[in-house]
């Protein structure tokens, strides 16, 4: 970046404007919509859904469909700083499988919890024969 | 953007840069990225996080790394918070996976361990019932054994009943061959006074038979005792008659003895004229006070003297 410049000529004034254009798109760049981001934020809330995660973790869905909002609207309206859109797409694509995977465990523990009652019930069951037979022999 | 520059200018400046990349080596943090440490070290302590999320651990590792370096570069907080907030989420998901997936592991198992579980108790019904079995068949055995031990009883006391019954025939044939009178202090045997030649005291061969059956009485029973008493009627001294009494009880003694009967079995009295039987104002009832009765213990005791 640093040269010792000799004024401006005409090559160094089509560079700045190579530039100034690079600048320009890159700009226009930040603005539209990160669809892809946005549909990938967008699957990983729909599979939280199915998986339960509104009962499951209703805070982290709420948040990442809040963000997922936040990204669309800031696109939208060229709002907020560049790349904004994007991160707000990638955190809410994290708390969508945060969300999903906190349901799984739930449904997990509850499943879990659910065998060992069955178990702890059969085990008890297989025990009580041997417990009953000693009082009804002599 | 135009630069006139001079060397020394162009060094000053290097010398900020500089200046300013020592700053910015300086490593900054955010309560984000510290909470993004914190949270990857737990999930990489969770043993389930890293048995089974293990692409969780290392993505939010790779985010924390991202998150450091923008620090360290004094990148925008936003920029640092964002990679530090994707990092945290990131290793809560490896940990809520990591118990999810040991959750689906244990249901897995649980099939196994139903069938254990229900395979012990068969396990336990069959020792149970093995046990059951050797306890009725040794009360079985007992039983058997208590059966014919009350049939032993049975036959035991049987044959000793047949043998009362039959000592008791014996006894009741001696005595009606004896003819001997029960009394409260047992047997009494009476011999009459034809056994004595009158004012003597020598037994007339007459008194063989009864005798021999008394002996033989006394033999059959070994425990009982003999009391012999003599008796007279009023006819001449009391004093005379008292020791012919006791003379004649002497003499079945001394007979008794020949007959085997041990002398400490025996004891004698001589009554003379007292416990008359008969009147003695005529001679039929002179005749039955004068005699000698036998009494025979009805046990082990001695016979009571009068």
């Amino acid at each position: 970046m640093f040269r010792n410049g000799h004024g401006l000529n005409g090559r160094a004034a089509a560079t700045w404007l190579a530039l100034a254009c690079t600048a320009l798109l890159a700009g226009c760049a930040s603005t539209p919509v990160p669809s892809e981001q946005l549909a990938v934020a967008a699957s990983a809330i729909e599979q939280a859904e199915k998986a339960g995660a509104a009962q499951s973790a209703p805070t982290e869905l709420a948040l990442a469909r809040e963000k997922v909002a936040r990204a669309r609207s800031e696109a939208e309206s060229h709002s907020g700083k560049p790349g904004d859109s994007q991160r707000l797409a990638e955190q809410a694509t994290a708390d969508a499988q945060l969300a999903q995977a906190k349901t799984q465990a739930a449904k997990a523990d509850k499943s879990v919890a659910e065998l060992e009652e069955s178990l702890r019930a059969l085990r008890e069951e297989a025990q009580r024969p041997a417990n009953q037979t000693p009082e009804n022999s002599p | 953007m135009r630069f006139i520059a001079t060397k020394p200018l162009v060094a000053a400046l290097g010398v900020s840069a500089l200046a300013l990349a020592g700053c910015a080596s300086a490593p900054t943090t955010t309560p984000v990225l510290a909470e993004a440490r914190t949270q990857l070290e737990t999930a990489r302590s969770d043993a389930n996080a890293q048995k089974f999320a293990s692409e969780d651990l290392q993505r939010a590792a790779g985010l924390l790394t991202n998150a450091e370096a923008a620090a360290k570069s004094r990148k925008d907080a936003a920029i640092i918070d964002h990679y530090a907030y994707l990092s945290t989420q990131t290793s809560k998901t490896a940990r809520e996976l990591g118990r999810a997936r040991a959750g689906e592991e244990r249901m897995a198992a649980a099939s196994t361990e139903r069938e254990r579980i229900r395979l012990d108790a068969r396990t336990q019904e069959a020792a149970q019932a093995r046990m059951q079995a050797q306890q009725a068949q040794a009360s079985a055995n007992q039983a058997t054994a208590a059966a014919a031990q009350a049939q032993a009883d049975v036959a035991s006391k049987q044959a000793q009943l047949s043998m009362e019954q039959e000592r008791t025939a014996d006894l009741q044939q001696q005595m009606d061959e004896l003819a001997a009178q029960h009394s409260s202090r047992g047997l009494v045997v009476t011999l009459g006074d034809m056994l004595f030649d009158t004012g003597r005291a020598e037994l007339k061969s007459g008194a063989g038979r009864q005798l021999d059956m008394i002996g033989t009485f006394l033999q059959d029973h070994p425990e009982r005792k003999v009391l012999i008493e003599g008796f007279t009627d009023n006819v001449g001294s009391e004093a005379y008659n008292q020791e012919l009494s006791q003379r004649r009880a002497e003499a079945v003694r001394t007979a008794l003895a020949t007959r085997g009967v041990d002398a400490s079995r025996i004891d004698v009295a001589g009554y003379g004229e007292e416990y008359p039987v008969g009147t003695n104002a005529d001679a039929g009832g002179r005749q039955l006070n004068r005699r000698v009765e036998v009494v025979l213990s009805n046990g082990p005791e001695a016979v009571k003297r009068r």
